[in-house]
């Protein structure tokens, strides 16, 4: 269905935002009925472009043309009524409502009768028109991600959208929802649809699209054909990097691998918010100098495990030795004295305060600490001054010890959270999903620099969600299934179809006791 | 068409700090002035009343100081929970405990001297007031009970306890019935500024600036309060005592503005009576809102507010104006200093739409 017709054109395009140029003269061009992915690093400006183009930005400069026409700049509602429509990263549904009465919101109906039944059969039939299937009556915070991902492109079809933007949609997916998802935007596709697909992930760059365009530091490097492109390629045009992992600074070895384990849990048993039981009478044992991966769908207690070993939740049941030293009930404040370093998932949320500066949230779990003490006062001499090393051990952009933690991009804040963590000398590091959401240069520093605290003899909790990356820095790999350890294996000649099994909640008989 | 668009200012307005406001106050001069003159009054003679009223001279400066004490205290108070992310709306309750707590050693004990009582005073005040608060604080850190609620309703029982107190254990013998306390002996009453009726509290209330400065600043609890009113769920993971800084900042909240109401009994009234505050504590929930948390605002937002109370007085008394209509020119005051704010954080910027060149 590829015609070479324009359906997009943006031209010159420019956005600042204070003290970033996010976005420089950029050009882009959609044609009608492609799949045109939109490849870059994190803070390469993808996100930032494609929010001119649905109007949640204004831009500086520069023009925006559909069908040869050009539109009104900066307004969300313009750009529905042409036809553009985008699925954030963040949904943008009521959990409260039924899939149909979200649907409803934003449309004029011009009616004060509100005629749901009409529309619940309008959204049965475009999700069995293109691989979207969905109950209209269902409520929002009963669905899985994926579901309620569907929901969303629904609602831009609802709209008569052309154009479908989507930002990095399989970041909360799992692996059998993403393969549904590729299926349906392909057939979108030969329905006339343009799609526009952000991604940092080459695989599925490679996989899905027909062209693909690369932005790097806020310009547009190349647009090319799929025929033409390699993961090769691809990566070189992507990373602009010189980061420098063996700068990095680590504490001294921490403990025997002989020795006590770093982390033993016995009979974990925990709840999450709705009262649904996520672990059920877990044991694990995590040793020194070795890095433990968690393998699992998402939703299986990843949260609660990472939680609980950071004494950040209380088990129902069990007990937790860190280092032989029993904190079984303790608040995290006892687990931070005891060595214990947390790498939350959700880095903007949890792992830091946004809206203070880069001193402050080094020092966010060390400010009762002696060296940071003049008298009754806090020592910030002291403070800028541990923040300006760690800031160069761990190349954080911008250096400036005094910007907001808020103003970091995805891996530059990940870094940050890795610099306090480490600096603290632990004795065991919880990472949950410590590489989501990060281009490929910032991975590789979070992997090396975790391997190098396993090789000085400290243990790590890698909790992850893609098998390739855990397999990549993990000494043993265990396998959550519904808050159960399904199997526990060194990392040796693993078959990753019988971990996916495993992972499916398929009973397989494990190579060592867990 | 030509519409607005609001972005955030990348940097704040060259000399913003100090041209917004005084724009926003002649924007709202001028909106009052078309007010004055339909209600049939001089609009320029009318503000020159007002001005002469508050900055004219030195006495109508301290009328307007004497009035800023009070809201000073309580806004440093609201603006240490306001802190922490917390909603202490009870800044006048606590104010009225903490005038009771501080008459209860001044009728007690009167025969002490001046040095011995009035710290026991200012100690009472600022108990009752941190006792006020303490409640809404353990149910708030323990239970999770919403603090909005809990300060706003315990203000009713604190102005009917000091009723309760006036009308029965402390009435005046000789107030011909009226509920008041006897008057205070000398030694309970705080020293005042020359001739003027400024006392001692602004000497609390400056220090209180300095000291609150001073704790969020430079100190660890300051430091955690910052971090736990900024994000509970990093403070909680970091180790930080949530609930224990959560129940001393309200606790510290609530001592201000005890040590307001104890600083208008023995300032201004020198005897315990109804009615010892217009709302202090409701104008403070205002003030430590503009006042953005940093306490060197929130003193000159204490004295803008001042201001407006005293401007509001002198043209009751002297133009002869109603009332109500000296509240509808503090209000525009207020609605264009709010508004100022606004254009000082934003940007606008005028988009034309559909242009093609």
């Amino acid at each position: 269905m590829l015609s070479s017709k324009q359906a997009l054109e943006m031209e010159g395009i420019v956005k600042r935002f204070p003290g970033v140029l996010a976005v420089d003269r950029v050009d882009f061009r959609v044609r009608e009925g492609e799949i045109h992915a939109l490849l870059g690093e994190n803070g390469a400006g993808k996100s930032t472009l494609m929010q001119v183009l649905s109007g949640r930005l204004v831009p500086e400069e520069g023009r925006v043309r559909l069908d040869g026409k050009p539109i009104k700049l900066g307004s969300p509602k313009a750009a529905i009524d042409q036809g553009v429509g985008m699925v954030y990263q963040r949904f943008k549904l009521v959990p409260s409502l039924t899939v149909a009465e979200n649907l409803l919101l934003g449309r004029e109906t011009g009616r004060l009768r509100l005629n749901l039944s009409d529309l619940s059969a309008k959204i049965t039939d475009l999700g069995q028109k293109f691989n979207l299937p969905v109950d209209p009556a269902a409520h929002i915070w009963r669905l899985s991600m994926g579901e309620r991902q569907r929901v969303e492109i629904l609602r831009l079809l609802l709209f008569q959208a052309r154009i479908l933007i989507l930002d990095e949609p399989t970041t909360i997916l799992t692996p059998i929802e993403t393969v549904d998802l590729f299926a349906a935007l392909k057939q979108l596709k030969d329905d006339g649809h343009s799609i526009i697909f952000i991604s940092h992930k080459l695989d599925e760059v490679l996989e899905l699209s027909d062209r693909i365009s690369i932005l790097n530091r806020g310009r547009m490097k190349a647009t090319i054909d799929r025929a033409e492109a390699d993961k090769r390629s691809l990566a070189r045009l992507m990373i602009a990097s010189d980061w420098e992992p063996d700068a990095v600074r680590l504490g001294p070895a921490q403990c025997d691998p002989n020795l006590t384990p770093a982390l033993e849990l016995e009979g974990i048993t925990a709840r999450d918010e709705q009262g649904l039981t996520k672990l059920d009478r877990l044991d694990l044992t995590i040793r020194c100098g070795e890095v433990l991966g968690v393998a699992g769908v998402a939703g299986n207690g990843q949260r609660e495990l990472a939680e609980i070993c950071c004494g950040v939740r209380r088990s129902l049941s069990g007990g937790i030795r860190v280092n032989g030293q029993d904190l079984t009930g303790k608040g995290s404040a006892r687990f931070i004295q005891a060595g214990v370093g947390f790498v939350p998932e959700d880095r903007h949320g949890a792992g830091c305060v946004v809206g203070l500066n880069l001193t402050e949230n080094l020092m966010l779990k060390d400010y009762r600490a002696k060296r940071f003490q003049k008298g009754l006062w806090l020592n910030w001499k002291a403070a800028r001054q541990q923040a300006r090393e760690l800031i160069k051990d761990y190349d954080i952009r911008p250096p400036d010890p005094e910007a907001k933690a808020g103003s970091l991009s995805g891996g530059n804040l990940q870094k940050l959270l890795l610099a306090r963590e480490l600096s603290r000398d632990p004795k065991l590091i919880v990472a949950a999903y410590p590489l989501r959401g990060l281009d490929l240069a910032s991975a590789g520093f979070v992997q090396s620099v975790l391997s190098k605290h396993r090789d000085r003899g400290g243990a790590v909790l890698f909790i992850g969600e893609d098998l390739d990356s855990l397999l990549e820095v993990a000494d043993r790999v265990a396998v959550l299934f519904r808050g159960r350890i399904m199997g526990l294996f060194p990392n040796q000649g693993l078959d990753p179809h019988k971990l996916g099994l495993l992972m499916a909640g398929e009973k397989a008989t494990s190579e060592e006791s867990p | 068409m030509i519409r607005p668009v609001l972005s955030p200012r990348e940097k704040p307005l060259p000399g913003g700090a100090v041209l917004v406001p005084l724009l926003s106050v002649v924007a709202a001069l001028v909106c009052s002035a078309v007010l004055l003159a339909v209600a049939g009054v001089p609009p320029l003679k009318a503000f020159s009343e007002m001005f002469r009223g508050t900055l004219g001279d030195l006495y109508a400066l301290s009328e307007v100081v004497v009035k800023m004490t009070p809201l000073l205290l309580c806004g440093l108070g609201v603006s240490l929970a306001f802190t922490m992310n917390l909603w202490n709306i009870g800044a006048e309750g606590q104010l009225h405990a903490g005038a009771i707590a501080a008459t209860w050693p001044a009728l007690a004990f009167p025969h002490l001297p001046a040095l011995a009582l009035i710290p026991l005073m200012v100690l009472c005040g600022m108990l009752g007031g941190l006792l006020w608060a303490l409640g809404p604080a353990l149910l708030k850190a323990k239970l999770q009970v919403n603090e909005i609620i809990t300060t706003l309703m315990l203000n009713y029982v604190a102005i009917f306890l000091l009723d309760f107190f006036l009308f029965g254990p402390w009435k005046d013998p000789v107030s011909f019935g009226f509920p008041m306390s006897p008057l205070f002996s000398d030694s309970a009453v705080l020293p005042t500024l020359g001739a003027t009726r400024v006392h001692l509290g602004l000497a609390f209330g400056l220090a209180a600036a300095l000291l609150s400065a001073l704790l969020l600043g430079r100190t660890k609890l300051g430091f955690s309060m910052r971090v736990i009113g900024a994000n509970r769920v990093a403070a909680r993971i970091s180790g930080m005592p949530v609930a224990k800084v959560m129940i001393i900042s309200l606790c510290l909240s609530g001592a201000l503005a005890g040590l307001a109401g104890m600083s208008e009994v023995a300032g201004i009234q020198g005897r315990l009576r109804p009615g010892i505050s217009p709302g202090y504590g409701y104008t403070a929930i205002l003030i430590a809102w503009l006042g953005r948390l940093n306490p060197w605002v929130t003193l000159l937002v204490a004295f803008l507010f001042g201001a407006l109370l005293v401007g509001g007085e002198v043209l009751q008394m002297s133009m002869k104006i109603p009332a109500h209509l000296t509240f509808v020119i503090q209000g525009l005051i207020l609605f264009f200093v709010l508004a100022g704010d606004f254009v000082g954080r934003y940007r606008v910027r005028w988009l034309k739409e559909g242009r093609d060149d």
